[in-house]
């Protein structure tokens, strides 16, 4: 009887390795630094050879372009520093990428006229050993174009991150799908806006438990995602408090 | 036909108009005398030209040495090639026969460029055995030696109407008369001299070539034969220490078509495996009914490409990335894969340059919080301010309301001073209740005579 939950763990490790992906062995982890969030996907970490989907919550979808900058930014190694940015609309502002730690120097960028071609040039382009990850610009609901996509990029250890607009339908076989919204950010002197914060929300994992949400801020000075500080509750907190200091 | 001095005249005819009398040359009025039924076109010389040049191309499956002569002629040199179609007779049999699909044609053979342009022009053509011109030109009129028509001229009414009369009349008394380009000229067609022939354009120093006993229509064995061709073409430049920048593979079809398949990459390269994946995408959509009989496979422009050792401490193998980047702009076009560098410019719309994929970049981008998503041209919107000159307190976009909770700035970007007439705009960074942070601006100064309404515009999202 012993040894029962010991042979359910080692059951529970290969369904979650099949899940995965098959027999081969997944690619690096690349934890986000967020524990809240590494304990919610498999293994602790973002696996970088896979197909991972990052859809806007608003029609104009600057804060997933951040999110997928900053996700680019953070998967990329001194080893393999470049990013591989195919356009599907022509508004990408450089000047805009430093501060999520993606240094345009660093990013090659590649104008594709048709969704197809983005298909292609995302799937040469994985297959290439230089690159961190590669951004697309593009809905792909065809299930043979996302599972190519998905194996490409398991293959050489490359992510693959697909930026669709808010009424996406989405790939099904992304290993994950993170839903980005824009979040109202803690008030600074002068009532000015603060740093960047995001609703994150994980939609969907591969073997890992979703759907999850947090606030994430993202610091652009350390390059760093943190979670944010629950202070819109201090209020309600502190009078709960002083009821019960009453009561 | 062709305008010349305000009169129309024939520039070319056809076969069936040349038996009714007419001539290159003839007034259009005349002509139409001789024969009412005339069907004319304008002449177009500069269409003509292409279409020599591309027989020119087409005819370097007969020889690599093919020149343009004039208007309406290509020299061959075929040195070292007759055997290879069995024997001059049926090289010149083969060349005519194929020609003569689309063209009115005559072909001669001979020891000498002359010779053979006289026997072409005014002979029956084929081949003029070896030494033997000077009996093939005799009956030949002075002008099948390429002469001036002064020149011609002056010979006939000497009495020296025929080649065969010149040949061995003493030198001097005719260089006296009719200058030296007389003689150079019976010297050059009768082979006592030697004429070079510049061919068109320089046969590629490397160069493989295959030509099927059969034609083949079938797309698995051409890519098998380019694969060969490829290998052969990479050992050659291996030796010669070279590296491709420019192939180009060409497939000779059985109906005397020819396709040209150009293949860049953006440095030198003989990696078999990488340009055989830059060559397979182009012969993805080549036609190749009826059947090929002859593919040739050159390096048209090679750099210095000596022996490489990858580097073990380097950051990231280059040459992955540029083998990528060929890939994608082979498929795309040189533009649509770049790099981004910073440019020295106020207005956001100038702030950035985009470069060739391989630059190395190294620059540092102003330190300003910029949008991630620029518009271009900004987006109209209608907002409504506080203070007359203060930041928005909401605005409406596509008929959506969105309410500001918090807003910095103005940050006040005028346009440089050698651009006449751009307003200036300032631009708040604004967040509206949900948190999303947009970048706006109102241009021109509040109040100005021209503009006693500010126009507002959304000129980015951040991230």
């Amino acid at each position: 009887m012993q040894r029962r939950p010991a042979g359910l763990a080692t059951l529970q490790a290969r369904i979650r390795a099949i899940e995965l992906g098959g027999t081969k062995a997944p690619g690096t982890l690349v934890p986000f630094g967020v524990a809240a969030i590494d304990d919610a996907l498999p293994g602790g970490g973002l696996v970088r050879g896979a197909l991972h989907e990052i859809t806007g919550e608003t029609v104009i979808g600057g804060a997933a372009t951040g999110f997928a900058a900053a996700l680019a930014a953070h998967l990329a190694t001194p080893a393999r520093p470049l990013v591989l940015w195919c356009l599907g609309s022509n508004n990408l502002y450089a000047p805009g990428l430093p501060a999520f730690g993606l240094d345009p120097s660093r990013l090659l960028v590649v104008r594709a006229r048709c969704p197809t071609k983005a298909l292609w040039v995302t799937e040469e382009s994985l297959r290439a050993d230089c690159l961190a990850a590669v951004v697309c610009e593009s809905d792909v609901t065809d299930l043979v174009a996302s599972r190519r996509l998905h194996l490409a990029a398991r293959e050489r250890d490359t992510a693959c991150l697909l930026l669709t607009p808010a009424n996406a339908r989405g790939a099904a076989t992304a290993t994950t799908r993170w839903r980005v919204a824009p979040a109202p950010t803690q008030p600074s002197i002068g009532d000015t806006p603060g740093m960047t914060r995001w609703r994150l929300t994980l939609a969907h994992c591969r073997g890992g438990s979703a759907p999850r949400q947090w606030r994430l801020d993202w610091t652009h000075e350390t390059g760093d995602f943190a979670l944010a500080t629950p202070l819109a509750n201090r209020r309600r907190a502190t009078a709960l408090a002083n009821l019960r200091r009453a009561g | 036909m062709v305008v010349a001095a305000g009169t129309e005249r024939l520039a070319a005819t056809s076969r069936t108009a040349e038996t009714a009398g007419l001539r290159p040359g003839m007034t259009l009025t005349d002509a139409r005398a001789l024969l009412p039924s005339l069907a004319t076109a304008p002449a177009a010389p500069i269409a003509a030209m292409h279409a020599l040049e591309a027989l020119a191309d087409w005819a370097l499956r007969f020889s690599p040495w093919v020149a343009i002569c004039g208007t309406d002629a290509l020299w061959f040199d075929i040195s070292g090639c007759a055997h290879l179609f069995g024997g001059e007779e049926t090289l010149l049999n083969r060349l005519l026969a194929d020609v003569r699909r689309h063209y009115d044609a005559r072909a001669a053979l001979a020891d000498s460029p002359g010779a053979a342009w006289a026997v072409a022009r005014f002979g029956k053509g084929g081949v003029v055995a070896h030494s033997e011109a000077e009996t093939a030109l005799a009956a030949f009129p002075v002008a099948a030696l390429r002469l001036d028509k002064e020149t011609a001229a002056g010979l006939t009414r000497v009495g020296l109407g025929h080649i065969g009369d010149l040949c061995h009349l003493p030198r001097a008394p005719l260089v006296a008369r009719f200058g030296e380009v007389l003689t150079c000229r019976l010297d050059q067609a009768l082979g006592r001299i030697h004429e070079p022939i510049s061919p068109r354009r320089p046969p590629a120093t490397h160069e493989a070539r295959r030509a099927f006993a059969e034609p083949i229509a079938d797309a698995t064995l051409l890519a098998a034969t380019m694969d060969a061709l490829l290998t052969e073409l990479c050992a050659n430049l291996a030796r010669a220490g070279r590296g491709v920048r420019r192939l180009v593979a060409t497939v000779f079809r059985i109906d005397g078509t020819a396709t040209s398949l150009r293949v860049g990459t953006s440095r030198a390269s003989r990696d078999e495996a990488t340009l055989m994946r830059l060559l397979a995408e182009k012969l993805d959509g080549l036609n190749t009914s009826p059947g090929i009989e002859v593919v040739t496979l050159a390096a048209s422009t090679s750099d210095p490409l000596p022996a490489h050792q990858g580097d073990l401490a380097g950051a990231y193998d280059s040459d992955d990335l540029a083998a990528l980047v060929d890939r994608l702009t082979n498929r795309l076009g040189t533009n649509a894969v770049m790099r981004l560098t910073p440019r020295a410019s106020h207005y956001p719309e100038r702030t950035v340059i985009r470069r060739a994929a391989l630059d190395t970049v190294h620059a540092t981008w102003p330190p300003h919080q910029r949008p991630v998503r620029l518009f271009e041209p900004p987006l109209a919107i209608e907002a409504v301010a506080v203070v007359p000159d203060g930041s928005p307190m909401l605005f409406r976009w596509h008929g959506q309301i969105f309410q500001v909770a918090r807003a910095s700035g103005p940050e006040r970007i005028a346009d440089e001073w050698w651009h006449e007439n751009a307003p200036l705009r300032d631009y708040y960074r604004v967040e509206d209740i949900t948190g999303a942070r947009f970048w706006l601006y109102r241009e021109g100064p509040y109040n100005h005579p021209a503009a006693p309404v500010p126009r507002w515009y959304l000129h980015g999202v951040f991230g």
